[in-house]
């Protein structure tokens, strides 16, 4: 069964798997490994904007941007999975996502492309160190190397932006 | 153009919407109308009359939706068509006239109601009705129904209003005509749509009112209980309308006793011949008709605007005004001499910002309807509560934002109660009192210093001050009244569960609600104020911003960011001397200002902002305000003042204490809005480790 997968991803016909066994993924690159996530929670790819840094907040927040009139967070997914920090580079983007009506922006290193990722190709994620585990839903084994799926509620929303504490009710 | 009626139906049944602005050809085509005068076909002449006021608006555009404008013209053109033969029947030329008077009036009942008239001539078979009393085919078009649940509505808002201004005016023969009037549309639209119960008791309150304005009697307390009673029944009704349409499967519908309205009603009735009914009603029809052609002509002025759409204006007005700056700033533009550029420009700043300031106004609404609601709630209650109270309403026409009215509804009903229910006295306890025996609550709206001011005032008896004092000291709420103002222990009534309430009531007490209220209030950026003395009555105060939408903030800076701060916060701002800046516990500052000592906060070292200025004589302090509490915020510079629209921040970052919002500044990068209150309690965190 799975090396029939392998066969038509190595084929390049991985179009032809239908739409109900294979779902879309935006996949980029954060130091050395290829991560990716749903595209039903990606709205657009925009390069890095003016950013203003907000009081009270936590370290993986970079601040907020304003895209055509709409102002929402960005977070630094680095940050965020407790990876070294590294200057901004030239191909270093917004991924603008949409996770539980929440437009969140989502700082990449570098976008690579949207792949049709059979879910037979798709494992269960190991179990991580601290704060990073249960951020993955899974790893997809792509011929051309490893995918780590995210999961966008949990990867993006999980951890509470602010740290001052509640506003007084 | 048209040698007959015959032509003239060929032509409209040809119609297709994309060819609507071959209508006007039609409407002015005088040909046809005499030759319709010819055949002594006055009926079918009225039609096509109206049918001519008609076409002028589907072809210039002025309705919105012209698929039922279209569908009653084909109608139309079968009807002209057989009329070649015969007469035009007075049911069929009825029914076309109350389209046209639908479509004229835009009202957003129009296209279901026209809907189902076609249907109706089309010798549909009559409506089903369903188990639970709604019609079965309600679901096959929902969306008729969902309008005539929206529009019936507010027929029964204004039905309400009218009611307890009869209460006041018995004689007034035109607000009974009024109220006659709104029940016959309701009761001609639940017709068509075969919404039985509601056409049943339409039609009994229609024959009361008929009898009223007939003189055949006289409108009595008893008269009004029956009618807003029928209009209680009709908004349940309503919601089990609704309710079935949503196909919720928990949905159960609320068991309606129409019967005893009816009961009542012909009871009342019995007194009077039981002659003048539904004929007479139906004699009426020209005033009908005239009083929808006027209403007609007043609705049309409005049309109703999707608030997303609203908004998505609202935002790309800011975007232009940004835009707008953007090019004035351009390095270019100095070099430019033309002339007639630059004031090109200059005219293009003006027109974007007019367009801002419009599209702000869209959002702003009366608050008239919000305050008639209160009249029937005080009456109810002083009923209730056997009191007697009179309910004073001014500034009904204070405009607010559309947001704002609708979350202010629950607080000031929840004011409302109370004024009734602990405020004013019972007759006998006032007349005691040496006070007239009937209470007095006064509803006012008003401007005030960029505030719009909410005054709920009663002539009761007042807060008891030191029954509020003995209970917080006894729940703990404060450890001693030395050093507490008076304003603060009234303040107290806001607190959770806080009552000093004897009685309790099934409408207020508990203290239930006073923290709702203020809540609700303070999430519109607005507060309370109370104003009591005893023996005399209450006040109470909300203050809310004009709009959720725009400020007036002074932009500042510190270190390389800027943010904003509402303007409303700032009570004065300076640059302080050095010898009027004293430190204490070391690193802690504070400032002599007007024979105070205020503390001094670096907004700079709160935010860990990069390079900002340190030293507070080299700066800029601004005194603040916020929860009545002054101190000095430092900041490097203050750049200018400017209106701004507020954007939200997103749900990830709403619990932040300091900052309260966002605005898109000149150069399209965000800016902060800060709040100063919790600017205050993020310092006392950060220095002292407590929030307080």
């Amino acid at each position: 069964m799975k090396t029939d997968d392998t066969k038509i991803a190595d084929a390049g016909e991985r179009k032809s798997a239908s739409a109900a066994d294979a779902d879309k993924f935006l996949t980029f690159f954060l130091d050395r490994e290829r991560y990716g996530v749903t595209i039903m929670a990606v709205s657009e790819i925009i390069g890095l904007l003016n950013i203003t840094a907000v009081p009270e907040t936590a370290r993986f927040v970079r601040g907020v941007i304003n895209l055509r009139g709409k102002v929402f967070p960005v977070i630094d997914l680095r940050e965020r999975l407790m990876l070294p920090r590294v200057p901004d580079t030239a191909e270093t983007c917004i991924v603008v996502t949409e996770v539980a009506q929440t437009a969140i922006g989502v700082i990449v290193d570098r976008v690579s492309d949207v792949a049709d990722i059979p879910r037979e190709l798709i494992e269960p994620p190991p179990v991580m160190e601290g704060a990073t585990d249960g951020l993955l839903r899974g790893i997809a084994k792509l011929p051309d190397g490893n995918v780590l799926l995210l999961d966008p509620e949990k990867a993006l929303l999980g951890e509470p932006f602010t740290v001052f504490g509640k506003r007084d009710e | 153009m048209f040698k007959n009626a015959g032509d003239f139906a060929q032509a409209v049944g040809k119609l297709t919407p994309a060819a609507l602005d071959m209508l006007t050809v039609f409407a002015i085509d005088d040909a046809l109308v005499e030759n319709l005068e010819m055949n002594k076909n006055t009926a079918l002449g009225g039609v096509l009359e109206k049918i001519r006021e008609v076409l002028p608006e589907v072809a210039t555009g002025n309705i919105k939706d012209p698929a039922p404008a279209v569908a009653m013209l084909y109608e139309a053109a079968a009807i002209f068509e057989k009329a070649a033969d015969r007469d035009l029947s007075d049911a069929e030329a009825s029914t076309l006239l109350a389209q046209c008077a639908l479509i004229l009036g835009q009202t957003p009942a129009s296209p279901s109601a026209v809907a189902v008239a076609s249907a109706g001539m089309t010798e549909q078979p009559p409506a089903k009705t369903g188990a639970t009393g709604i019609p079965t085919h309600a679901l096959d078009d929902p969306e008729l129904y969902a309008e005539f649940i929206f529009e019936s509505g507010s027929h029964l808002d204004a039905i309400e209003n009218k009611i307890l201004a009869l209460e006041q005016s018995p004689d007034d023969i035109d607000i009974v005509n009024d109220v006659f009037r709104t029940f016959h549309t309701i009761k001609g639209t639940s017709g068509f749509l075969a919404v039985s119960d509601i056409t049943r008791l339409a039609h009994d309150a229609e024959n009361l009112l008929d009898a009223i304005r007939g003189r055949k009697m006289v409108f009595t307390p008893e008269i009004g209980d029956v009618l807003l009673m029928v209009v209680d029944q009709f908004k349940i009704l309503l919601a089990n309308l609704e309710g079935s349409l949503a196909r919720r499967p928990d949905f159960v519908p609320v068991e309606v006793p129409i019967d005893d309205s009816i009961v009542r009603i012909n009871r009342l009735m019995g007194k009077v011949s039981l002659m003048a009914g539904p004929e007479r009603a139906a004699a009426e029809r020209p005033a009908t008709d005239e009083a929808a052609r006027r209403s007609s002509a007043a609705a049309r002025e409005a049309i109703k605007v999707d608030l997303g759409k609203l908004d998505s204006l609202i935002n790309l007005a800011g975007e232009l005004v940004i835009t707008r700056s953007q090019v004035e700033q351009a390095p270019c533009m100095i070099g430019i001499a033309d002339r007639d550029f630059k004031s090109n420009v200059e005219r293009m700043g003006k027109i974007v910002a007019d367009i801002q300031d419009l599209a702000m106004r869209m959002r702003m609404v009366p608050i008239r309807p919000l305050f008639q609601k209160m009249m029937r709630l005080v009456r109810d209650l002083a009923k209730r509560n056997g009191k007697d109270i009179e309910l004073v309403l001014s500034g009904e026409d204070t405009e607010l934002d559309k947001t704002v009215i609708e979350e202010l509804g629950d607080p000031l009903v929840h004011l409302i109660r109370n004024a009734c229910d602990h405020g004013i006295e019972p007759s006998a306890e006032r007349t005691a009192a040496g006070k007239s025996p009937t209470g007095r609550i006064d509803l006012r709206a008003s401007h005030m210093a960029g505030d719009i001011v909410i005054e709920i005032s009663d002539d009761g008896r007042g807060l008891d001050r030191e029954k509020i004092l003995a209970k917080a000291l006894k729940s703990g709420l404060i450890a001693d009244e030395r050093g507490v103002t008076d304003n603060e222990i009234y303040q107290m009534i806001f607190r959770p569960g806080f009552s000093t309430a004897g009685r309790v009531t099934d409408i207020s007490g508990r203290g239930v609600g006073m923290d709702v209220v203020k809540r609700n209030i303070e999430r519109l950026r607005g507060r309370v104020e109370i104003e009591t003395r005893p023996g005399r009555g209450s006040s109470f105060y909300v203050k809310l911003p004009l709009t959720l939408a725009i400020i007036e903030g002074m932009l500042i800076q510190v270190g390389g960011d800027r943010y904003v701060l509402p303007t409303v916060a700032v009570r004065q701002s300076f640059m302080p001397k050095k010898d009027e800046i004293a430190g204490i516990l070391g690193r802690e500052q504070v400032v002599a200002y007007r024979n105070e000592e205020l503390p001094i906060v670096a907004l700079g070292r709160l935010f860990e902002s990069a390079g900002y200025c340190t030293n507070a004589h080299e700066a800029m302090l601004i005194v603040v305000e916020g929860a009545n509490r002054r101190f000095a915020l430092l900041v490097d510079k203050i750049l200018g003042r400017q209106q701004i629209v507020i954007k939200s921040l997103g749900r990830a970052l709403r619990n932040l204490a300091s900052v309260s919002g966002s605005a898109v500044l000149g150069d399209g990068t965000v800016g902060l809005i800060l709040d100063v209150d919790g600017i205050r309690r993020l310092a006392l965190k950060k220095e002292f480790g407590n929030e307080n």
